[in-house]
């Protein structure tokens, strides 16, 4: 019902409000499927910084939504054959949860009775993702690296000190909103590195932490305006911790491989291979933060340094 | 003890579930966007307060709880200062409060009644000749309303 | 949701006010939809972000009560994250909703930008009150 709503409106500023409720039920209904890191993340992302970044590019272009002047029965079409496509290949899938699953057979069952021995870390979600499938995970922080550089290309980040604006405006020159803000970002930011380091026990993980910390920073520049938050965070080191922090998740990768061992085979740093996969979860989930938190905060510096240009 | 504290939880629960959907109704009956704040505002936070205690008076003492009164803390200090905010930024958008004058609003009610009959006058001190026209002047002018 | 049944029967057993803390939920719940519909109907947009903010909230309430009824496992962790997003989210709203229109008007003198700006002046707000005055007659309160 609520997609529906959100396709029939064309006030596009409710359409996000609508967004974020529909984000919003689609972590609850994750957290009901027992998925709570999954939800964790869609919480994070999809309430908070879409949110955000679909307001800033709503300033950029119309507010209402214009009718559009092809005929839509075409991609009316195009979609349901698509869709028709798709669902077929999915019939011969297995069900969900079903036992004769190849998936359930053979690989479940190793990460769930060999997890904790093999990696020594509580949550199995993060020792999957992690260490038996770090290479995914790698994969994953390039492609997020990748996501930052084309909005780089695309966009860009306005550098000149002259045409920032200063937060003076309907919200930053609230005082009791100041100073409420100025108390809650550390206490955001220290969340944020709560959930870095406990999701070797419970949910959490890099990725959730990443979004959190650029979550404090993005509060910071709605209130306070931009030329104080990029006095704080200048975009050239946000360039340059991006990148450091994918070379942290390659680093490691190489080093196990130049200690002789597979890449991104943690029992190569340390003697103990339990403690090897320890240092090698929390060094990959760092570099995951970092690389999450400057690239979230690159595109939102992205978004919201531009004005209208009519 | 512990039958003390089931039945102190049920009641809390019971009075925040109360408050909840009261600041529900009030959010949609409300005329005007002041009043949909202070119904809104108000009853959330106090609803949310009583819930958490409730649930907190339910779970055994351990970290979850803890979390649980961190939870509250922040719901508590956040939640007054967004609806000032949206206050403040409805009020500055140019937004005004409804309100009710009870004194002039009999003055008003004159003033109305004062227009009519001028503009009642008007039409009828040319009436006697041009009732005819203005029947047609009438007539005419309907099917141009939308 | 018979799985989610058989769970919620182990946390109900043999309480004295079983019932209550379902009434509370299904409260949250009934108390979310009023706020959804103000959400679509709500006649200028200061009512819907209002309206999504009170959603947020009731969502905090929900995640906190239902992951205790339910045995979800750190359901306390996403809901601490959820009020702090709702609240991120609001403020959000606010800044954009004006399209930085008084920031942009504060820097019309210095940056000369032109006439770009009358188009989002007709669509904005409904009540066509003059942002100049108001904002003066603000800025001597």
């Amino acid at each position: 019902m609520i997609a529906v709503s959100a396709i029939r409106l064309t006030d596009l500023f409710a359409v996000v409000m609508l967004f974020g409720v529909y984000s919003l039920l689609t972590a609850a209904l994750f957290m009901d499927l027992d998925a709570v890191d999954v939800a964790f993340t869609e919480a994070a992302v999809g309430a908070g910084v879409t949110t955000v970044l679909m307001l800033s590019s709503l300033h950029l272009t119309k507010r209402w939504e214009a009718t559009p002047r092809r005929n839509p029965a075409v991609s009316l079409i195009v979609v349901g054959v698509t869709g028709a496509a798709l669902v077929y290949a999915m019939l011969d899938a297995p069900l969900l949860g079903d036992p004769s699953d190849p998936v359930h057979q053979h690989v479940s069952p190793r990460y769930i009775e060999q997890g904790p021995t093999e990696v020594g870390v509580p949550n199995l979600v993060t020792a999957v993702l992690a260490s038996y499938r770090g290479y995914d995970t790698f994969g994953e922080t390039v492609v997020i690296f990748t996501a930052g550089l084309a909005v780089l290309l695309l966009l860009g980040v306005r550098d000149d000190p002259r045409k920032l604006r200063s937060g003076m405006d309907l919200v930053g020159d609230q005082v009791i909103l100041r100073s409420v803000v100025k108390v809650l970002i550390p206490l955001i930011l220290l969340y944020g590195l709560y959930v870095q380091f406990h999701g070797d026990f419970g949910a959490g993980g890099g990725f959730q932490a990443g979004v959190i910390f650029a979550t404090g920073f993005i509060l910071y520049e709605l209130v306070f305006g931009e030329k104080v938050a990029r006095a704080v965070v200048p975009p050239r080191w946000l360039h340059r911790l991006a990148a450091i922090g994918v070379l942290i998740y390659g680093g490691v990768g190489v080093y196990s491989m130049l200690a002789g061992k597979a890449f991104l085979d943690y029992s190569a740093l340390a003697e103990d291979p339990i403690d090897g996969q320890h240092l090698g979860i929390l060094l990959i989930e760092l570099g995951v933060g970092i690389a999450v938190f400057s690239v979230v905060l690159l595109i939102f510096y992205a978004f919201s340094g531009r004005s209208r240009q009519q | 003890m512990t039958v003390v504290l089931e039945y102190l939880s049920g009641l809390f629960l019971f009075a925040g579930a109360l408050l909840c959907i009261t600041g529900g109704v009030g959010l949609l009956r409300m005329p005007d966007f002041f009043s949909r704040v202070h119904a809104s505002g108000v009853t959330e936070t106090l609803a949310t307060t009583l819930l958490l205690t409730g649930l907190l008076l339910q779970m055994d003492w351990s970290l979850d709880s803890v979390k649980v009164i961190m939870i509250l803390a922040l719901v508590l200090s956040i939640g007054p200062i967004a609806t000032h905010a949206m206050a403040k930024a409805t009020l500055h958008g140019g937004q005004r409060p409804l309100v009710f004058d009870g004194e002039s609003a009999e003055k008003k009610a004159v003033e109305a009644d004062r227009i009519e009959r001028h503009a009642a006058g008007v039409v009828a001190d040319d009436s006697a000749a041009n009732r005819a026209t203005g029947e047609n002047k009438t007539e005419g002018e309907t099917p141009s309303k939308p | 949701m018979s799985f989610g049944k058989a769970r919620w029967n182990v946390r109900f057993s043999g309480w004295g006010f079983n019932g209550m803390l379902t009434f509370a939920i299904v409260a949250v719940l009934a108390t979310m939809v009023l706020a959804l519909i103000r959400n679509l109907f709500g006649p200028t947009e200061y009512d819907r972000m209002l309206a999504a903010n009170s959603f947020g909230t009731k969502t905090v309430l929900l995640i906190a009560l239902g992951g205790y009824a339910l045995s979800w496992n750190s359901f306390l962790d996403v809901a601490l994250l959820y009020a702090l997003l709702n609240f991120v989210g609001t403020i959000a709203a606010m800044r954009f909703f004006e399209y930085g229109r008084s920031s942009d008007e504060s820097e019309e003198s210095e940056e000369s930008e032109g006439p770009g700006e009358p188009g989002d002046r007709q669509n904005l707000n409904p009540q066509n009150v003059d942002p100049q005055n108001l904002s003066r007659s603000e800025s001597s309160l």
